[in-house]
């Protein structure tokens, strides 16, 4: 939602893209099997004409609520009509395959006529699909193949250096609300079940919903804000902190809108029954005995005891009531409540139990007083897969997070200091993320995105690479400096 | 709602009241349209004539008008500061169910699909309660995903924007000290925060961590989403059951418990009312196995889950299952029985009840048989339940049990005043096995002042069959009254005869056919074709001669009868061979 600036205190919804965002994915699913087909089958073939008509059909509708079509390569993503297209795991497939096409042959953008043709648009799939660069400028040859065909309609472009894509304001302010709000919120719901008083699990979805809004609209930015560790708040910024990464990771997991809201609700309230922990044992510095330990593991029932205090039955309630029981019981039920029988988390306690595991691995502890660094948080968390966490569900978590998360400080090899501003959706390229420069080898402010996939063409070699990781609090005075460049 | 202005002095005025009495239009049909999707299913025509007139109306007036942007009150709506709608009764006002919710202005835009409209009134109609935390008419909304309809929610959240400091007033939350074991460290207090160093490893770790993912091919992700699939479809009632099963026993906690088990109940009951019974059997299963002594709960929390079960066997829970019985579909009945053996011998009462209030109970009794011949007591106990429905459900199910143990507990019920229960009493008595006791009874009613019931009485006693109860028949027979008895007990008697004696007693009947008086001679015929009818009972050969032997008997009504049996004689070895 919008805060409206009418009335002070009222928040407007936001018209749903969902229509708009199916059409682009849509095009992009139409352009994948197009390029598929033909590799398959001939031109006239039935399968190719109907897959070169579906494109077509498709082009057409975006035509028709957009006026034009661009698709763009920007980094390591496709931008269409200056919206990033955003792939969940059902499109993670198709999105890669046109991505990788069009970075092949080096384009950098394809541009749709509206008087295009079935014709010429099966022929330049044809073309597309087929081709097998013979020269060291796969543009050229391929453009030059583009003119001489006479295909009309389809303008190609050869890739360029694109600058930092904005983030509107808009969407950084409104992230920024909701990262603090849920802070607020899960101080506020914590605090209550801490007296015993009822949850208000109306605010509570307030947060979430408008969380899921801003991440559905951008996730990037809302992301980069739970590189944000508050020692001294830890509880609550914990709850926050993996409230979004779940819901950011439930999103690209392809959940339901709805099933997103009770994620983040599971996520938000995972560690309510840590107010019925008294403070001496939870704020222990050392190791904590048998005892201690046995009571520390009943925060996951506490949590469900508390969650059941005067509320009705609901979906949402029975997700989070899963999500707060089994968040710490491991894949393979070795962790806690230790139960009888076979069991199985559901498939949320899994989301949350890996975010929960790397918000508290990268968060400095009072009995862990470094943290860990997201790789070495990785790291740890993959020694455990296939015990604690479903390893393709933890590759795919570690692929979306990125080796380098979006918000973390680099050092890079260069001398430079940068801020990760956007994650390799290819896992090949984990750690070469989309760097924004803000600070060059002698300390002096910059502000400039690049690519770490770029290439020095004279050395064939990787212009720049990540070296090391540094901690907001060690590189800013003022954490505000930070949430600035962000 | 406000009468247009009388008099629109400008053109520009006659399109604003224009306008107006249009919204006004719209917020009437709005309001029908609320109450009718509140009343009828989505296929009803009713409601698909309002679902079309809202798609309708909304798209024509944005098109003439533009967006239209309504003010949200108590009790009204407005448009540009006029009263578009009014319903000061708080259970039917629209504008409370958003004003309540904290909804202050909606906005409908150019461009608005039918279903939207239909969607967002959907959301009105739907009751919400008062005290509802969880589901709201915001949420709903949410849930929608509109694109051309936007509403302005007064915000719940406390003061969002707080800056990240170091030194936060408050004192410290409450913190873990350990998220697992195996991180538990032997650190001393913090006093700089800051990462690991582990620039020295980056490249093996980046390494490391690069190629467990690089692993993520096509065939993983295809599996994944199958898994997210799956899981989105999967059974949660069935497994927040089992957790709150599981937490239950963690903590072992009474208040926990109460929680548990009332939540349990809640599922249950609400699994039931929306006739998911697959849902209800794996939480019943959980609220049993909490009754259970074994599980080492205090008696004060297996009480707890007695109890919640025991709230099973209200009325209203028994009327929403009879509904799901009444449907009749095989599938279905196949889920009540699962349920109702689900809840093992403490069904027996309520599904006692429930055959009571069913049109088609065939599932219900099969289920009580099953049972009931475990728990025989509890069966014999449901005959003492004040309602005579269930009494008549419990002899049914008693004499499809046949125990011969449970005679005895029936006298009662022959002694009962109502015809009804006394009949159903005499045919229980008619099927149990080994019915010497039954006799003994049924030998209590054989006299009785109802026909009725006499004549109940002695098929029972013909169905028992044996020596004693040929015995009984014959004395009756040989009675001097017995000719004098109506057509239809004499049948009945003989009939009996036939049915506990069989081939033996041919000689019998084929003596009564031929004993012939000048005196009462229509009296004495009506005995002679009653033996007839008792003869084509037997339909043997031997049977069938004798019938055939009087088939042109000088008494038009022994004629008849002899004819009556040959003829159902031919018919049942016709059907006979077709079996066969």
């Amino acid at each position: 939602m919008n805060e409206d600036s009418s009335q002070p205190g009222l928040r407007e919804s936001i018209s749903s893209q969902a229509a708009l965002a199916q059409q682009r994915l849509k095009f992009i699913t139409s352009l994948y099997v197009a390029i598929k087909n033909s590799r398959v089958f001939e031109l006239d073939n039935y399968v190719a004409v109907q897959s070169v008509r579906n494109l077509l059909a498709s082009i057409r509708a975006i035509f028709e609520s957009d006026g034009a079509l661009t698709l763009k390569v920007v980094h390591n993503y496709l931008v269409l009509n200056d919206t990033r297209v955003k792939a969940d795991l059902a499109m993670m497939n198709c999105y890669s395959f046109v991505l990788a096409e069009l970075q092949r042959i080096k384009v950098g953008s394809l541009s749709f006529a509206d008087h295009l043709e079935e014709e010429d648009l099966g022929r330049f799939i044809y073309m597309l699909g087929g081709f097998e660069a013979q020269t060291q400028d796969p543009f050229q040859e391929f453009s030059s193949r583009v003119v001489t065909s006479g295909v009309d309609g389809i303008v190609v472009e050869p890739e360029t250096k694109v600058e930092e894509e904005e983030i509107s304001e808009d969407v950084r302010e409104r992230s920024r609300d909701v990262y603090f709000q849920s802070i607020s919120v899960a101080r506020e719901v914590l605090t209550r079940a801490q007296t015993g008083r009822t949850v208000n699990f109306r605010q509570a979805k307030r947060v979430v919903q408008n969380m899921i809004d801003v991440a559905m609209e951008e996730d990037y930015f809302l992301m980069s804000l739970t590189s944000i560790k508050n020692y001294d708040e830890y509880t609550f910024n914990h709850c926050a902190n993996v409230c979004v990464i779940s819901v950011g990771f439930g999103q690209k997991l392809g959940l339901p809108k709805l099933t997103l809201e009770a994620l983040g609700m599971g996520a938000l309230l995972h560690d309510v029954g840590k107010t019925f922990i008294p403070l001496e044992v939870l704020n222990k510095p050392g190791k904590l005995s048998d005892d201690e330990w046995n009571l520390m593991q009943r925060h996951t029932t506490m949590g469900v005891k508390s969650l059941l205090k005067n509320h009705v039955a609901s979906d949402m309630l029975l997700r989070a009531i899963l999500i707060t029981f089994e968040h710490h019981q491991r894949l393979d039920m070795t962790g806690y409540p230790k139960v009888d029988g076979k069991r199985e988390q559901n498939f949320l306690s899994k989301i949350v139990a890996l975010a929960d595991c790397y918000d508290a691995l990268t968060t400095p502890r009072i009995y862990r007083r470094v943290a860990m660094k997201p790789p070495e948080a990785f790291r740890i968390m993959l020694k455990d897969s296939g015990k604690a966490f479903e390893p393709e569900l933890l590759k795919l978590f570690i692929s979306t997070i990125g080796l380098y998360p979006i918000g973390s400080l680099v050092k890079l090899d260069s001398g430079e200091m940068g801020l990760v501003y956007s994650v390799n959706q290819q896992p090949q390229y984990i750690d070469r993320p989309l760097v924004k420069v803000i600070a060059d080898p002698s300390g002096k402010l910059v502000m400039n995105v690049i690519d770490l996939t770029d290439i020095d063409e004279s050395t064939g070699k990787y212009e720049r690479s990540i070296v090391d990781c540094v901690t907001p609090s060690e590189y800013f005075e003022d954490l505000n400096d930070y949430l600035d460049v962000l | 709602m406000t009468e247009p202005k009388e008099q629109a002095d400008t053109g520009e005025d006659k399109e604003a009241l224009a306008e107006l009495t249009s919204v006004k239009d719209l917020m009437h049909l709005v309001s029908n349209a609320a109450r009718v999707f509140q009343s009828y299913p989505s296929n009803n025509q009713l409601y698909l004539k309002f679902a079309q007139q809202l798609g309708e109306k909304f798209s024509t007036h944005l098109k003439q008008y533009g967006d239209l942007t309504l003010s949200v009150g108590q009790y009204e709506l407005m448009c540009d500061g006029e009263e578009v709608y009014v319903e000061t009764n708080t259970s039917r006002s629209l504008a409370l169910k958003l004003y309540r919710d904290g909804v202050r202005r909606v906005r409908f835009l150019d461009g608005l699909e039918s279903e939207e409209i239909v969607g967002f009134v959907e959301v009105l109609s739907q009751p919400v309660a008062s005290d509802n935390l969880e589901d709201d008419i915001v949420t709903m909304l949410w849930g929608k995903d509109f694109s051309h309809i936007k509403y302005a929610v007064l915000e719940e959240i406390p003061a969002g924007k707080e800056e990240p400091s170091s030194e936060e007033e408050d004192a410290p939350p409450a913190e873990v000290a350990a998220e697992s074991q195996e991180e538990e460290a032997e650190a001393g207090p913090a006093v700089k925060l800051e990462y690991k160093d582990i620039s020295s490893e980056v490249q093996e770790i980046t390494k490391e961590v690069k190629n467990a993912v690089a692993s993520l091919d096509e065939e993983a992700l295809e599996d994944l989403q199958k898994g997210v699939q799956a899981e989105m479809e999967s059974d949660i009632i069935s497994h927040v059951s089992l957790v709150l099963f599981d937490a239950t026993l963690v903590e072992k906690d009474p208040e926990l418990t109460a929680s548990t088990v009332g939540l349990l109940g809640q599922l249950l009951r609400a699994s039931i009312a929306n006739g998911r019974l697959e849902d209800a059997t794996r939480v019943l299963v959980r609220l049993r196995e909490l009754t259970s002594p074994s599980l080492g709960l205090s008696a004060p929390e297996t009480d707890r889950a007695k109890r919640e079960l025991d709230d099973l066997a209200e009325l209203e829970v028994l009327q929403q299952l009879a509904a799901i019985a009444n449907e009749n579909v095989p599938e279905r009945n196949q889920q009540l029985r699962e349920f109702l053996l689900s809840w093992g011998e403490d069904a027996i009462g309520p599904a006692t009840s429930l055959a009571g209030l069913v049109m088609h109970d065939k599932t219900v009794m099969e289920v009580l048989v099953e049972l009931g011949r475990e728990h025989i007591d509890l069966c014999v106990r449901t005959l003492r339940d004040p309602n005579p429905a269930s009494v008549l459900v419990a002899l049914k199910v008693l004499g499809e049990i046949g125990d011969a143990s449970t005679a005895p507990h029936l006298k009662e019920c022959l002694e009962n005043p109502s015809p009804q229960i006394k009949m159903e009493a005499i045919r229980t008595l008619g099927k149990l096995e080994r019915g010497a006791q039954a006799l003994e009874l049924l030998e209590l009613v054989l006299d009785d002042e109802d026909s009725g019931v006499r004549r109940e009485a002695v098929h029972a006693v013909g169905s028992l069959g044996g020596s004693r109860a040929i015995e009984l028949l014959e004395s009756r027979i040989s009675e001097k009254t017995f000719i004098n008895k109506s057509m239809e007990e004499k049948r009945a008697v003989l009939g009996a005869l036939a049915q506990a004696g069989g081939r033996d007693i041919i000689p019998v009947l084929e003596d009564i056919l031929k004993s012939k008086r000048w005196f009462r001679a229509e009296r004495q015929n009506e005995s002679r074709a009653c033996a007839a009818y008792a003869l084509g009972l037997i339909g043997n050969p031997e049977a069938r001669q004798v019938l055939e032997d009087f088939e042109e008997d000088r008494s038009t009504t022994v004629q008849a009868a002899c004819r009556a049996a040959l003829s159902r004689i031919v018919s049942a070895e016709k059907e006979k061979a077709g079996h066969e």
